[in-house]
């Protein structure tokens, strides 16, 4: 037995997902999403948690706290259908504001 | 810039210089360090945007097939339909470590059980979208592994700038600023020594004269 994925976002990233066999939890408020986030850092067995950008956005300190100090499950951020957020930057600004540096 | 406090002895200067070696071996170490992880981050960025990329690319197609679905059979059909969906999918991780990083190592299994529903009044954009959701999960895999990677690299990149520039902005300096201290007053001393010892000299030439 392998590890599961999990969805938590809005009605249709999860939905789309459960059409593959993902459960997910449908989140439309920040304290819906913290509570879902905490739920899914409990359940065992889940190894990749899905999570739409902007539900991730919302709640950045939380999503943070576990994407810094827990390396178990792995968090992914995924646009939802309207497509990426707007001003988030590519990958490589990301990083840099996260060292600190240029490459 | 700060000088250790110490009483200058030639004991004293011996063990500053070598904790000052010590602290330059940790310097040339700990920036070896930071280019293998540069090179490995830059890498990484590459190979990372391309995945993003195209996995939004396909995002965009699976929210699409979906919206179809949905216009086509209405949502609550479709809600209904996803309960019987029948697809499992298998996740292993595996860490290896870089630099003292660990990297994750993702790789996904999709079994299908189809079929799990009839084929009579379900629209074609379901299949599509069964379809598209089903390769997304080794994509978002693969995503996953990397962002993860990238991230936590990052990080050890920036904690090893810190020491990097600890060690070459404070310790370095600091330890030189004392053990030239250390040098230039036993130089002082000695040449006080040379002179009183000159004096002691000819103040006992004039004596025995």
């Amino acid at each position: 037995m392998g590890l599961k994925f999990y969805t938590i976002g809005d009605r249709e990233t999860v939905l789309g997902f459960s059409l593959a066999g993902v459960p997910g939890q449908v989140v439309s408020t920040p304290e819906e999403a913290v509570e879902a986030l905490d739920a899914a850092f409990k359940t065992e067995g889940l190894g990749i948690i899905i999570i739409s950008e902007r539900v991730a956005h919302d709640i950045r300190e939380h999503v943070n706290q576990y994407l810094y100090n827990t390396s178990f499950p792995l968090i992914i951020e995924i646009p939802d259908r309207d497509g990426p957020m707007e001003g988030r930057g590519t990958v490589r600004d990301q990083i840099r504001a996260a060292v600190g540096v240029r490459f | 810039m700060a000088r250790y406090k110490v009483v200058p002895t030639k004991t004293n200067l011996a063990r500053l210089k070598r904790d000052m070696n010590f602290a330059q071996e940790g310097y040339d170490l700990l920036e070896q360090k930071r280019q293998i992880l540069i090179v490995e981050l830059m890498g990484l960025i590459d190979r990372t945007a391309d995945a993003q990329e195209k996995s939004e690319k396909s995002l965009a197609e699976a929210f699409h097939a979906l919206q179809q679905a949905v216009l086509s059979m209405g949502r609550t059909s479709v809600t209904d339909l996803a309960k019987g969906i029948h697809i499992d999918s298998d996740i292993t991780i595996n860490f290896r470590r870089i630099m003292g990083v660990n990297i994750p190592k993702v790789e996904v299994e999709v079994r299908d059980y189809a079929p799990y529903f009839s084929l009579s009044n379900t629209s074609f954009w379901i299949d599509e979208t069964i379809v598209h959701f089903k390769t997304l999960l080794n994509e978002i895999g693969r995503l996953a592994e990397m962002r993860i990677s990238l991230m936590r690299l990052a990080q050890e990149v920036q904690k090893t700038m810190r020491r990097v520039n600890a060690l070459d902005k404070i310790a370095i300096p600091d330890f030189k600023e004392s053990v030239k201290y250390i040098e230039d007053t036993l130089e002082e001393s000695e040449r006080e020594m040379f002179a009183m010892q000159k004096v002691i000299k000819e103040r006992l030439q004039k004596t025995t004269r």
